[in-house]
C-alpha cells in the first residue's frame, strides 16, 4: 500500500519499520505507527534527506513525468542545473541538452540562465537593501519552509527574488506564445528538478497565486532515458546558452561567489555559506541570539554541497560538485544577459516575490491556546524526565523529547517506550504476586 | 493562579565557550513552543544570551533562572564572580574590562549590558564586588496574552 503526504508517497510494502528516517530527519517529522513511517506534515520541510536515508527506498516524491507532455501543444523544459553534473566528459552539458529534445520536448531553456538574471537582481537589491541584516538567499525552498516554521523572525530577511526557474518561465511562455501564435496556456513548461522542495516550491508556491511552471519532473525519474536519448544525438544545436556564472548555482557558495565577483557585498560585513539543516538551523539559532553579528548575506543550502546533493539527483554529490565546479572555472564565456536590461526590468519589480512568504510559527508550537501549551510543556517535561532518556527510537519516535511531546499531544502512549512498559509488567506482576499471598480470615494464619 | 507558573533553571559555567549560548537556545525554543510572538521572541533571546554571556566571560559560574507568568517574563542570572565594581560604568556602550584573549574571541564590545536594556522592560543589576551579580530582568509580550 502507498499512503501519501502532499507530493511524498511512502510505499509501506517497503518500509520496515526500521528507524533510519525518523533518526535522520532534521525537523523530528517523521515516527513508525504500526509499523511504518508516517510523515508529520506540518512538521515537514521536504527537504528529501529521508528519501537518501531510507535503506528500501520507500519514501519518493513525484508530481508529473514525461506521459504529461501530450497535454500541451508546444512543450519547452528547465534543467536544473544539477543535471549537467550527472554525466561525466567534457562539453557534456550541450548535448544533455540535446537529449532532452529526443525525449520529445520542443525546446530547452536552462535554469542557469534564470540563476545570472537572479544574481544580477540580487546584486540590485543588496545595493539599495535598508533592512535589518542578514538577508537570506531564496534559492532553496527548503531552508525557506524551514524559516517559516522555526525561525518565524527572520522570513522578512529572505531575498525576495524569485526562483531562477520561475524568472525564466515567466519570460517564456510570454514569448513562445508569441512567437508561435499558441495561447499561454498552450505551452506546458516543465522544470526538472533535483529535489522534493523544488517540486512542492512550484506546486504550491507560496510567492504568487500560481507557477508560470506547469510541472516538475525529478531528474532521477528519468535519468535512464535520458542517457538513452544522448547516444541518439547525432548532430548537436547549440542549446547551452548559460554561462559559469548560473551554473554555479548548482553547487554551495555558488550564490555567493557572483556576488562577491561583482563586488556587491559590503567590505564592513561577512558572509556564510553553510550547507545541512542542522548546520543551518545551528547559524541562524546563533544569529537569533545575536552571538553571530554583523553579517550581510547568507547563503543557505538544505542538501550538503548543494543542489547536487539533491533527493532526486543520481550521481554522488562529492563527484557532482567537482564536475560542476569545473564548469564554473573553465567556463568563462560573456554571459548573454545583458545587465542594464535586467537592471531596468528589477526597477520595474520585475523579478520580486509577487506576494510576501508568510511565517508559520505554528508548526512549533505546542497548543493555538497558550494555557493549553503551558499545561502541555509542563507534562512534557515531565514526562520526558521520566523516560530512560537513551534516545532509541524503539517507540516509533525519534528520541525521548519527541515521545513525551507525542504523549501530551495525543499521538502516543507513554508505554510505546518499551522501558515504561516492562516497568508496568513489573508493577502489574509484583501486585498479582502481592495479590496470591492474601488469604481469607477464615484459614489459619500457617499453613496452607 | 498559582499553578499557571512555569520555572526553569539551567546553570552557566564560566571559561565555558563551547557550551556558550545552549542556556539561552534553550529558554528561546520554550518560548517557541509556547508560541510567544516572534519579535518578543527575539527580545528575549538578545537579553538571555548577552546575560549568559557576561557570567562565560566575566565570572566564575551562575545560573539562569527563568519563570514565565501570566503577565509577564521574568529572567534572573545570578552568579559567582568578581562583581561589577561600577554598575553605572558598566551600562555605558562601549565599556568592557574583557581580556584580550576574550576580545579575539569576538566578545567583550562593551555593548551587552546596554543591549539587555534596550530590549528588555525592566533591567536591576545588584552586585557585590569579590562575591558576584544578579541580573533582574522583566520582559513584556508586545500584546500581553492571556493565560487565563
Ligand atoms: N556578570 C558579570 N560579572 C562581572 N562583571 C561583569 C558582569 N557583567 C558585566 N560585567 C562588567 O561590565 C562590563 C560591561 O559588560 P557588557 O556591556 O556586557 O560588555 P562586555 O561583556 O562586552 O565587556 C564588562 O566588561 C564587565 O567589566
Ligand atoms: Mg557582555
Amino acid at each position: 500500500m502507498k499512503r501519501s503526504y502532499g507530493i511524498i508517497t511512502i510505499d509501506e510494502d517497503r518500509c520496515q519499520g526500521c528507524v533510519n528516517c525518523i533518526m535522520s530527519c532534521r525537523t523530528e517529522a517523521i515516527r513508525i505507527y504500526e509499523g511504518k513511517a508516517r510523515i508529520l506534515t506540518n512538521r515537514c520541510i521536504i527537504c528529501g534527506k529521508c528519501f537518501r536515508d531510507c535503506p528500501e527506498n520507500a519514501i519518493t516524491a513525484k508530481t508529473h513525468g514525461l506521459e504529461d507532455l501530450k497535454n500541451y501543444k508546444y512543450t519547452v523544459v528547465i534543467p536544473s542545473s544539477s543535471l549537467y553534473a550527472q554525466f561525466p566528459g567534457e562539453g557534456v552539458a550541450n548535448k544533455v541538452l540535446c537529449a532532452l529534445k529526443v525525449l520529445g520536448f520542443d525546446d530547452v531553456y536552462e535554469e542557469a540562465v534564470g540563476a545570472e538574471i537572479a544574481s544580477i537582481a540580487t546584486q540590485e537589491y543588496l545595493k539599495g537593501y535598508r533592512g535589518p541584516y542578514p538577508v537570506i538567499s531564496s534559492l532553496c525552498p527548503a531552508i525557506i519552509r524551514l524559516i517559516q516554521i522555526r525561525f518565524p523572525n527572520f522570513v522578512d530577511q529572505i531575498n525576495p527574488i524569485e526562483l531562477p526557474a520561475e524568472i525564466v518561465a515567466k519570460e517564456l511562455r510570454k514569448v513562445k506564445a508569441q512567437q508561435l501564435s499558441l495561447k499561454e496556456e498552450e505551452i506546458g513548461i516543465f522544470y526538472l528538478v533535483p529535489c522534493p522542495a523544488k517540486m512542492v516550491a512550484v506546486a504550491k508556491t507560496e510567492t504568487k497565486e500560481k507557477s508560470y511552471i506547469n510541472g516538475a519532473i525529478s531528474i532521477s525519474d528519468i535519468y535512464g532515458q535520458l542517457l538513452a536519448a544522448m547516444r541518439e544525438v547525432r548532430e548537436e544545436e547549440n542549446l547551452q546558452k548559460a554561462t559559469g556564472t548560473g551554473i554555479g548555482w548548482a553547487v554551495k557558495g555558488g550564490e555567493i561567489r557572483e556576488l562577491e565577483r561583482q563586488r556587491c557585498l559590503r567590505s564592513d560585513m561577512e558572509n556564510i555559506v553553510v550547507d545541512g539543516i542542522k548546520n543551518v538551523i545551528n547559524v541562524l539559532d546563533e544569529i537569533e541570539n545575536g552571538k553571530l553579528r554583523n553579517i550581510e548575506f547568507i547563503e543557505a543550502r538544505a542538501c550538503p554541497e548543494g543542489c547536487v546533493g539533491g533527493a532526486l539527483t543520481v550521481v554522488d554529490r562529492y563527484v557532482a560538485r567537482g564536475r560542476i565546479r569545473k564548469l564554473m572555472m573553465e567556463d568563462e564565456r560573456k554571459s548573454m544577459i545583458e545587465r542594464e536590461e535586467v537592471v531596468k526590468r528589477f526597477k520595474q519589480g520585475d523579478y520580486f516575490f509577487e506576494k510576501g512568504l508568510k511565517p508559520k510559527p505554528f508548526a512549533s508550537r505546542l497548543d493555538p491556546d497558550p494555557v493549553k501549551a503551558v499545561e502541555k510543556m509542563k507534562l512534557r517535561d515531565e514526562i520526558h524526565s521520566s523516560l530512560p532518556g537513551l534516545d532509541c527510537g524503539a517507540c516509533g519516535a525519534p528520541n525521548c523529547r519527541a515521545l513525551a511531546d507525542d504523549v501530551v499531544q495525543g499521538r502516543a502512549e507513554i508505554t510505546d517506550c518499551i522501558f515504561k512498559w516492562r516497568e508496568r509488567v513489573k508493577d502489574l506482576a509484583e501486585e498479582v504476586m502481592e495479590w496470591a499471598q492474601k488469604k481469607p480470615h477464615s484459614l489459619p494464619k500457617r499453613g496452607r | 493562579m498559582e499553578e499557571k507558573v512555569l520555572e526553569w533553571d539551567y546553570e552557566i559555567n564560566g571559561k565555558d565557550f563551547r557550551n556558550a549560548g545552549k542556556v539561552s537556545s534553550k529558554v528561546k525554543e520554550i518560548l517557541k513552543e509556547l508560541g510567544f510572538d516572534p519579535d518578543f521572541v527575539r527580545r528575549v533571546a538578545i537579553a538571555s544570551y548577552e546575560a549568559e554571556m557576561n557570567v562565560v566571560c566575566h565570572a566564575e559560574r551562575g545560573v539562569l533562572h527563568l519563570t514565565i507568568s501570566p503577565e509577564e517574563l521574568r529572567i534572573v542570572v545570578k552568579d559567582k564572580g568578581p562583581g561589577i565594581q561600577d554598575i553605572e560604568l558598566a551600562m555605558q556602550e562601549g565599556y568592557s574590562t574583557a581580556s584580550p584573549e576574550i576580545r579575539e574571541m569576538g566578545f567583550g564590545a562593551g555593548m551587552g549590558l546596554p543591549n539587555i536594556k534596550k530590549n528588555v522592560d525592566k533591567l536591576n543589576i545588584a552586585s557585590t564586588v569579590g562575591e558576584g551579580t544578579v541580573v533582574d530582568m522583566l520582559i513584556k509580550p508586545s500584546s500581553i496574552r492571556e493565560f487565563g
